[in-house]
């Protein structure tokens, strides 16, 4: 490092999230999925040498490739200390750098989503890991699972794709197109864990680089396989990061119907209108991408638009098992002053639900504010013990908050 | 101008369990650091330090090849600082961004043999 040095790069300008997929795809498909638990030493060991090594006046032109050769080298010395014998890997100076620009997380995700004998919960925890980098910590701060549970569940998930099974699918590198709805399914959980982040560390409840990557990655899956649900699930992505700038206003939660319209990003309504396009045959994205868009058009929400949005509703609960879709049909039955048939469904899904599920305890306690005050205020009582973001505990104080 | 070498001894069980995203911020931390002290005029040079090494000790040369993973710190890096004295070194070594993940600074004032 030279004191003279005239050289003012302020920072490394590159996201070791995404880095940490992208390396984590391109080794894999090099090395295999037997490899996991060593490609995700070496991706750790390369950050940690660009560390010490990136100074203001050394810097590689090319960063991701840097990291590539030097998380792939350090991976090659730990198949060969481990095999004790002579690889056959030679250690690398430079890389094709088409091959290294080449994305392959779109690649992985499809590839995961077909392993079988796991679950669709320990498909998006391990692709939260390791296609979007994030630190266990992270995911527990954004699932509110525990970190325990979230080792067991990548640690099962490691078992199956070490297996041999497993492996004689990867080598194939055959896309089942059929796992494409698994693949939606994966991204609009990754999406929602960003859009409604339980991570303490950050000020807002948004976590906005995760959301823009799943959309990043849904217009990749579109572009390769140009299907219509996933054209409707890149508008409903787009309809809900335009109202990213209006989510907060003064450290505070605002809730949807609250919020400053003018502040909505425009370009990306747009865009949502641009990629909703009516299927052939209705689609979970289709109706969740028009119930919001009609949220965000209306005029005025009166009891006769209730009535037209519990209809959505109703089709999606015919397509959809999801206790949220329930949860947001009984928040539009109490809107429309149909209470008792709300309570009745609600009654119903509370035992799908883990206890003291967040979102359903601010519903319920809403929707039983008028009926029963004292029950309402239990409840209420309860989520503030829970809560540990201050923002939420705020938000829940001073009035109630609805997703949609 | 009075020479420092400022160790940056690092928390290595920290380290191995950052996130890439904090990774991120510790790299562009250091950085942004370097880059000040440069432009203040305080940096010599400066450079990170490779995990492995060799201890030689006594007359016979016992030779011991690192990484020494019975301590739970490593000296990760160092900095060859100057200033006019060493309460400027410590206000520049309180923000050495190593302490943002448990590590620790030493300053080593570089002995001076017009003052000894």
């Amino acid at each position: 490092m030279n004191a003279n040095s005239t050289n003012t790069f302020s920072e490394i300008e590159i996201s070791y999230r995404k880095q940490y997929g992208k390396l984590f795809s391109s080794l894999l498909f090099q090395y295999g999925s037997g490899y996991i638990n060593q490609i995700e030493d070496a991706i750790q060991n390369a950050f940690y040498k660009s560390l010490k090594s990136w100074k203001p006046d050394k810097v590689p032109n090319n960063k991701e490739n840097w990291l590539f050769i030097v998380a792939r080298n350090d991976l090659i010395n730990q198949i060969k200390s481990e095999t004790k014998t002579i690889a056959t890997f030679p250690i690398i100076q430079t890389f094709d750098n088409d091959k290294l620009q080449e994305d392959l997380r779109l690649k992985t995700i499809l590839l995961f989503a077909s392993a079988k004998n796991i679950s669709s919960q320990t498909k998006v925890i391990f692709i939260l890991k390791n296609v979007f980098g994030l630190h266990i910590n992270e995911i527990s701060e954004c699932t509110l699972m525990s970190t325990d549970a979230i080792y067991k569940s990548i640690n099962r998930a490691k078992k199956v794709f070490k297996s041999n099974d497993f492996k004689k699918q990867f080598e194939l590198k055959t896309e089942d197109i059929s796992y494409i709805n698994i693949v939606e399914e994966i991204l609009y959980a990754v999406f929602n864990i960003g859009f409604d982040s339980f991570n303490e560390k950050i000020n807002s409840i948004i976590n906005d680089d995760i959301c823009l990557e799943a959309l990043a990655l849904a217009k990749l899956l579109s572009q390769k396989f140009k299907n219509n649900s996933t054209k409707n699930l890149i508008a409903l992505f787009c309809f809900h990061i335009a109202r990213v700038p209006a989510k907060l206003a003064n450290n505070k939660l605002i809730q949807f119907h609250k919020q400053k319209t003018v502040k909505w990003n425009i370009e990306f309504i747009k865009l949502g209108f641009h990629y909703m396009e009516k299927p052939q045959k209705l689609n979970r994205y289709y109706i969740e991408a028009i119930i919001t868009s009609k949220h965000m058009t209306v005029q005025k929400m009166d009891l006769i638009y209730w009535n037209q949005i519990i209809e959505l509703y109703q089709l999606l609960k015919n397509i959809t098992d999801s206790p949220i879709i329930k949860i947001n049909l009984c928040y539009c039955l109490h809107q429309a002053k149909r209470t008792s048939e709300a309570i009745q469904i609600l009654e119903d899904i509370e035992k799908q639900l883990p206890k003291g599920h967040l979102y359903f305890s601010l519903v319920k306690a809403d929707i039983l504010k008028e009926k029963n005050t004292i029950e309402s205020g239990k409840i209420i009582n309860r989520m503030l013990n829970s809560v540990s973001q201050e923002i939420r505990k705020d938000h829940i104080t001073e009035n109630m908050m609805y997703n949609f | 101008m009075k020479k420092f070498l400022l160790l940056l001894h690092e928390n290595i069980e920290a380290l191995e369990n950052i996130s890439p995203n904090e990774m991120e911020k510790l790299a562009n931390a250091h950085f942004e650091w370097a880059t000040k002290l440069g432009e203040q005029g305080y940096l010599i040079s400066g450079d990170g330090l490779q995990e492995t090494g060799t201890k030689i000790t006594g007359k016979e040369c016992v030779i011991k090849d690192g990484p020494y993973i019975e301590s739970k710190e490593m000296i990760g890096g160092y900095y060859l600082l100057q200033a006019k004295d060493l309460d400027t070194i410590i206000q520049i070594a309180k923000e050495c961004p190593c302490h943002l993940w448990g590590g620790t600074t030493e300053i080593r004032p570089i002995m001076d043999y017009d003052e000894c």
